[in-house]
């Protein structure tokens, strides 16, 4: 038996050939693989030659640094700046505590300008745009690959419809829905229901999910159905455990998501006690202090960066994988 | 020569979907009829060599019938028997693939084929061991329980019942050995696509496929010789020492010794060819079959010993029992089949019984949130306090949102003793600030709040739309609803004359300065500046000295326009010219451009504007509050903000007049007032403009109110004394500035010059046309004119000219 | 297996098909209620806040509402577009921050990420640097970006300058440097996200490719310009169209950083459309908006549509 048919031939899946590179199958494997055994433009021999290495070296320096100051620099200034006196700030902003550090306009963003509320806002935001784009991206993908009704191609092409109109469109009569929703007898303005529910319209995620629902094997499906397995087991028992890194990807995209978005959250929360920090920190810039507020500013990006160098892996795959599927 | 796939070779070319019901030959890509003669063009070929080619065919082809089509004279030789393979160990499951094979065969006189296992089946010494001795590939799962011993004993009978069928006779590479699968093979180490495909379900098939064990005790058993360190591409298991060939050649009860005796015997007598007969009488649960006159064969596939027939034993593959009557028995084969709970169909162990139905999660789940949502959406119309029977409850406009927190403390303060004196009302403040668009959605939405507040250049068409509550009767009931000023009371009534709200806090515009910045600077505070030209020189006396603006305007949000206004006024120039109903814009007026041009050179020859020109109220405010310019025009009443939400002490603040120049000449005017959302009840409305009296209008009417309006106001550090202009009279002013005398905080000297000034001035209104849509296209023009060196001042406000006028000429249509 | 235990053997005959009577009983007993249980929260979610504001907002764009009063104005709000001289000022803005972002923001994460993919140890640590501004939340990127922006001598980024002794910039308080600062900032926020597409596309470059041209004889230059840019291709030019569509719907960056000014030199389509609709004092032009947003929506359909055939073109090649 040869490796370029993974199952026995004659088997109901005969169609589904996978050439397997038993090199290529052990690198996915283990969870670093080393650099070494890729290949780009310059080749291993031309690595060797000095005059590459040595150039090549330097851009590399270059670049690592040029990336640290781009990169970092901003981010690195602003928690300085946090804990600097506003005066220090204000009269030499590049000094490097000239008068020593203070924590008090990061304990006055805290209490005063009350950052911890709208902190927790943006995480309750966070949290229930994830649920609600989780619950429709995964259902929806089920019934679309999956169980496939006969009108599962018209909705497939529908939301696929909503991925070539811009956002812009949306926004007034979205705007308006809200005011006025169906069935519903009272405005959601100014509850979380208001961006939890339009978040979960993302047709991006239904796409991601379908797709990676298509490319499960269905001899699973059509063994568990067999054993007896209704829709509902099915999704649950099968689909789903199997369905961990779309689960992932999606996640990552909505949670980042919805910590950044601004405009819409603006205009649906409008009292402070419901507002994320997005909408928050802008109304409040002319009434506050600047040292406290670079320090709210700077309480505000803590938790995305601290997600994103804990989690750094799925960050840049689901990026790159963002690129692949665009393309 | 092994034809893999031999099914397959061909595809239907219009690559059709697989029918839900496959007749013969309809299958896309399985057996379908031209692949006959592909191989009947093989079968050519092989036959021109010398000696016999043979042509093994691995044919997964359900239907017998079509199966053996394969195997005519002219094509494949031979096939492999996977249905035989796949049948449990079962007497008459057996039987009847054995049955089957044989008559399918005959026709085409080929000879059948029997295996027991092969690459990418369980291994018989481990699949006989178990409750379901079948064979399918998707019921493959880790952890199936197995006696091995029941299933080597049964491997062993049928290694010598599959010896003596007639045929060919295939044996998988380590069956000989008796191999177990081997089912503990490190996850990381498998191989078998179809396993990772199922999402680590399927255990895969490696499990048959570890190397052969040849010698040794150790892996790997001698599988890699010599100079080869290493190891096999799948482990073998510690246990397999037994196994190898070396072991069991010198063991003659092994696996090994009892394949080789039985092929001798097959080879003998020989089995390969010949007749075959069921025995008519054998025993129930056996399968017994003659090969000719000479030779019987007995497999025992009962749950109990069977007698065994006369003759001489020619090989056993277990031990013979006696039963007792001395005779010889064949033994059942011991072993009490395994009990499961993973039998097949339930999902894989690993699954844990904790596992919920998927219904009931599910329904938990949205259970709660359902709940959930009842309660967040019945959260967003009940409130902390609920009204008593006979209660009213009505929210009310406080402060600005951001304001400080002994701000909201005063406001808190004066509910409580507005609730004190009506104990029928419950009174709910609200963070509010007037913005167009939050007015219209909360007007839309119906949660404006019962009082809130509206500035002089909205509330008459706010009323003439019938967007704010008519409180006419209400207001009349008023003591002193007479005595108003009535140019201000109008501001309030629709074009009918009825009454929509309460005006209050008017203002005008004056020029606040910086006292310590002033000083600072060399200047005397207490002498403002009262020309333009001194604005412009103590500007720049202060921007050199101190190095910041020394004066600044509004320049965003409508501001730009609205500061713009207002120096046109104060040079006697109007924006808008009403006559004969028609309204024209004039903008481009001669004294809007000297403001400009004014503004101009401060900015480009005097530097002393500062560097940051795009501001905002509340921008501009903190800029003032942070010390980085030291004057603006502003309103009034500004200094109320300037404590509230920019931290400034009212000592080192100032407010002189703006200079005013030229016939015409006048102070803007503005002012705000408290109106009642029109979807209130009578009830809230009566309420409503109870506490409109009481918050706005008493402090100004009553002597015991001012006070206790101005003793809760010290009390929480906020700012008693703002400059304001009169709602009724200058002597009603007065007097009411009078009762609180000792408690104002503002220094009387710092707001005097404007305080006592504005008297003398004449106050005129904001333009009367799209207020809004003119400030905010003037806006541009303030911000053109400072950051670009060549703006064209005239050009520019004859843009505004049309821009505006077309709006107001698309009214009259 | 399935192929032994599911198929019909073949004594059945093929020909005998049991017919399906489509009825709801047997809509429901093939399964058809979960079926439209598991589609109903995309469906009711879909439809609600996507599918249905869409068709509306083609109403509305015919339509002028006050919330009391709602009626059919034809062709009227976008006659007043084309009266507006706001609107050829947003297009033109709008084109020019494309423009800008197109010359910073694309071909440089391209320069970047070819040095990258050539990284060897530690490549983690530059995609990391290069990605953490896309991970803060623009509205801290913005505000962050507006204090340095200050015009003063004691801004930051003046100070900087004036370390190497260039004089103050007025950078967004002038309409000349307004729109490259809100470019400068935009592009730091999210370059590091095409950087990473970019790498995950360089790095999966068939490595025979780069082996046959080697044996070619090719050298570094020759390798990636006509290998590795080549099979970039696709990915560049999905980027593209979608920088393209992106910025033309930019709002955040303007509207915090100059509001729209100095003298709507920043102002983008979007913010005209945000200002229609929720700026003005009284009298909200949802109308004007929508018909706003369509035309934006069709300029963009038509654009990503003559683009993809043009490129399908290419590739064809």
């Amino acid at each position: 038996m040869t490796t370029t048919t993974a199952t026995p031939s004659g088997a109901v899946d005969a169609g589904q050939p996978v050439v397997v590179d038993p090199g290529r199958r052990r690198r996915l494997r283990h969870s670093s693989r080393p650099e070494s055994d890729e290949r780009t433009a310059v080749s291993v021999a031309e690595r060797r030659r000095p005059g590459i290495r040595i150039g090549l070296g330097t851009l590399h320096l270059l670049l690592l640094i040029l990336l640290i100051l781009w990169g970092v620099g901003p981010l690195l200034w602003l928690l300085k700046a946090a804990v600097t006196p506003t005066q220090d700030t204000l009269q030499a902003p590049l000094a490097v505590f000239p008068h020593g550090w203070d924590w008090n306009n990061v304990v006055a963003a805290w209490t005063q300008v009350q950052i911890g509320t709208q902190f927790l806002n943006t995480v309750w935001v966070a949290l229930g745009s994830w649920f609600v784009q989780l619950l429709v991206a995964t259902t929806g993908g089920y019934a679309i690959a999956i169980l496939r009704p006969a009108y599962a191609k018209v909705v497939n092409w529908l939301v696929l419809a909503t991925l070539f109109v811009p956002g812009v469109v949306l926004l007034v009569p979205l705007y308006l829905t809200i005011l006025h929703p169906p069935v519903i007898g009272h405005s959601l303005i100014d509850t979380f229901w208001a961006v939890w529910l339009p978040a979960g319209a993302n047709a991006f995620n239904v796409v991601l999910v379908t797709r990676f629902f298509q490319s499960l094997p269905h001899e699973i499906f059509e063994a568990a159905r067999t054993d007896g397995a209704g829709p509902f087991r099915l999704f649950w028992s099968i689909v789903l455990p199997m369905s961990k890194p779309i689960i992932g990807v999606v996640s990552v995209f909505a949670i980042v998501n919805a910590w950044k978005d601004f405009l819409w959250p603006r205009l649906v929360l409008t009292n402070p006690a419901v507002q994320p920090l997005s909408v928050r920190l802008p109304n409040i810039q002319s009434q506050t202090d600047l040292g406290v507020f670079l320090a709210a500013l700077a309480i505000s990006m803590v938790i995305p960066i601290a997600l994103f160098l804990g989690f750094q892996g799925m960050f840049l795959r689901s990026a790159g994988l963002g690129g692949a599927v665009k393309g | 020569m092994r034809i893999d796939s031999a099914a397959l070779l061909v595809k239907d070319p219009e690559l059709r979907e697989v029918p839900d019901v496959v007749g013969p030959g309809e299958h896309p890509t399985e057996d379908r009829d031209e692949i006959h003669d592909i191989y009947r063009g093989w079968r050519a070929v092989a036959d021109t060599y010398p000696g016999t080619r043979v042509l093994v065919g691995e044919l997964w082809v359900p239907d017998i019938d079509r199966f053996v089509q394969y195997l005519r004279p002219d094509e494949l030789h031979t096939a492999f028997n996977f249905d035989f393979l796949a049948r449990p160990w079962d007497a008459a499951e057996l039987r009847a693939s054995i049955d089957a094979t044989l008559a399918a065969h005959a026709p085409v006189h080929a000879p059948s084929t029997w295996v027991l296992s092969n690459h990418d089946v369980t291994r018989p010494v481990t699949r006989y061991g178990r409750a379901d001795s079948s064979f399918a590939f998707l019921d493959k799962r880790f952890g199936t329980p197995t006696d091995l011993d029941l299933g080597t004993r049964r491997a062993r009978a049928a290694a010598l019942l599959t010896g003596a069928l007639p045929g060919s006779l295939y044996i998988y590479q380590g069956d000989e050995l008796g191999l177990p699968e081997v089912e503990d093979i490190p996850r990381e180490l498998l191989q078998d696509p179809m396993h990772y495909r199922s999402g680590g379900v399927d255990p895969g098939r490696d499990g048959c496929r570890v190397p052969l064990p040849w010698s040794g005790d150790l892996p790997p058993y001698g599988f890699s010789t010599g100079a080869v360190s290493a190891a096999p591409w799948l482990p073998q298991p510690a246990s397999w020492a037994r196994y190898t060939v070396q072991s069991e050649a010198a063991d003659p009860r092994s696996m090994l010794a009892l394949y080789r005796a039985a092929l001798r015997i097959r080879r003998a007598e020989p089995l390969g060819d010949g007749p075959f007969a069921w025995l008519d009488d054998a025993p129930e649960g056996t399968l017994a079959f003659r090969r000719g006159d000479a030779f019987l064969s007995i497999t025992n596939l009962a749950g109990h010993p069977v007698p065994l027939p006369a003759g001489e034993l020619l090989l056993a593959s277990d031990e013979l029992g006696q039963a007792a009557d001395g005779s010889r028995e064949l033994p059942r084969l011991h072993g009490v089949a395994p009990s499961t709970a993973a039998s097949h169909g339930e999902p894989s162990p690993e699954k844990g019984k904790t596992m919920k139905s998927p219904r009931t999660v599910g329904a938990a789940v949205l259970a709660l949130t359902a709940l959930a949502g009842v309660a967040a959406l019945s959260g967003c119309s009940s409130s902390g306090d609920q009204p008593a029977n006979g209660q009213v409850a009505i929210t009310v406009a406080s402060l600005i949102p951001g304001s400080s927190d002994d701000a909201f403390k005063q406001f808190n303060q004066r509910v409580k003793e507005f609730e004190k004196a009506n104990p029928d009302i419950l009174v709910k403040p609200v963070e509010y600030q007037w913005t167009g668009p939050t007015f219209s959605a909360q007007l839309a939405a119906g949660t404006l709040p019962d009082v809130f507040n509206v500035p002089f250049t909205d509330s008459k068409s706010l009323a003439n739309a019938g967007q704010l509550a008519d409180i006419t009767s209400e207001v009349k009931k008023l003591p002193y609803a007479g005595r108003f000023n009535q140019s201000l009371l109008s501001v309030a009534k629709n074009d009918s004359g009825d009454i929509f709200g309460i005006p209050y806090g008017p203002y005008a515009y004056g020029l606040s300065y910086n006292r310590d910045l002033f000083t600072k600077a060399g200047l005397d505070p207490d002498k403002p500046p009262t020309s333009w030209d001194e604005i412009r020189t103590d500007a720049k006396q202060i921007s050199d000295k101190l190095h910041i603006a020394g004066f600044m305007v509004f320049t965003s949000g409508n501001t730009g326009g609205w500061a713009l206004t207002e120096q046109t006024y104060a040079r006697g120039g109007r924006m808008e010219v009403t006559k004969d109903g028609t309204t024209t814009v004039t903008a481009d007026n001669e004294q809007t451009v000297d403001a400009l041009k004014f503004l101009q050179k401060m900015r480009w020859d005097d530097d002393s504007l500062g560097s940051n020109f795009n501001l905002d109220w509340s921008g501009m405010n903190q800029y003032f509050g942070s010390g980085q310019t030291a004057m603006y025009p502003s309103g009034s009443d500004v200094l109320t903000s300037l404590v509230q939400q920019n931290k400034v002490d009212p000592k080192d603040y100032g407010l002189a007049l703006i200079p005013t120049e030229g016939t015409g000449s006048g102070v803007l005017s503005g002012g705000n007032v408290a109106v009642v959302a029109p979807n209130a009840s009578k009830a809230e409305q009566q309420a409503s403009v109870k506490w409109i009296d009481f918050y706005y209008m008493q402090k100004l009417l009553d002597k015991k109110s001012a006070i206790a309006d101005a003793k809760s106001l010290v009390a929480n550090k906020q700012p008693v004394g703002v400059p304001q202009l009169p709602i009724f009279d200058k002597k009603q002013l007065d007097t009411s500035l009078g009762w609180i005398d000792s408690y104002i905080n503002v220094p009387k000297a710092n707001v005097a010059a404007f305080q006592n000034g504005i008297f003398d001035q004449t106050i005129i209104p904001e333009p009367a046309k799209h207020t809004q849509e003119l400030y905010g296209a003037l806006d541009s023009v303030v911000q053109a004119v400072l950051t670009d060196k060549n703006a064209d001042i005239t050009a520019l406000l004859k843009g505004v000219n049309t821009q505006v006028q077309a709006l107001i000429d698309a009214d009259a249509k | 297996m399935t192929a032994i235990t599911t198929r019909p053997s073949a004594g059945r005959d093929p020909a005998l098909r049991r017919r399906r009577r489509r009825t709801p009983l047997s809509w429901l007993r093939r399964g058809g209620l979960s079926n439209l249980v598991f589609l109903l929260p995309l469906l009711v979610i879909f439809g609600v806040f996507s599918w249905g504001p869409i068709v509306e907002s083609v109403v509305m764009s015919f339509q002028r509402t006050n919330f009391v009063v709602t009626q059919w104005v034809g062709w009227d709000n976008f006659a007043a577009l084309l009266r507006d001289p706001l609107v050829p000022t947003a297009v033109l803005n709008t084109g020019w921050f494309a423009l800008l972002a197109l010359i910073f923001g694309y071909p440089i994460p391209l320069v970047v990420a070819v040095l990258m993919s050539e990284v060897r140890r530690a490549r983690g640590l530059f995609s990391a640097l290069a990605y953490l501004p896309v991970v803060v939340p623009p509205v801290v990127s913005v505000l962050l970006w507006k204090i340095f922006y200050d015009a003063s001598p004691r801004g930051v980024f003046n100070t900087i300058l004036g370390w190497v002794g260039i004089p103050p910039q007025p950078w967004i308080q002038s309409a000349a440097t307004a729109m490259p600062s809100i470019v400068l900032e935009a592009t730091w926020a999210a370059a590091g996200g095409t950087i990473i597409i970019y790498l995950a596309a360089l790095t999966s470059v068939p490595p025979e490719l780069y082996d046959a041209a080697e044996i070619d004889g090719a050298g570094i230059r020759h390798k990636i310009w006509h290998v590795t840019l080549p099979q970039l291709r696709p990915v560049l030019l999905v980027t593209f169209i979608l920088q393209i569509i992106g910025t033309a719907q930019v709002f955040l960056e303007p509207f915090l950083l100059t509001f729209g000014g100095p003298a709507n030199s920043t102002l983008s389509i979007l913010q005209l459309i945000f200002r229609y609709a929720f700026q003005n004092s009284i009298g909200v032009d949802y109308g004007k908006a929508t018909a706003l947003s369509l035309l934006l929506a069709l300029f963009l359909a038509l654009f990503s549509f003559v683009y993809f055939r043009i490129t399908k073109a290419w590739s064809d090649d």
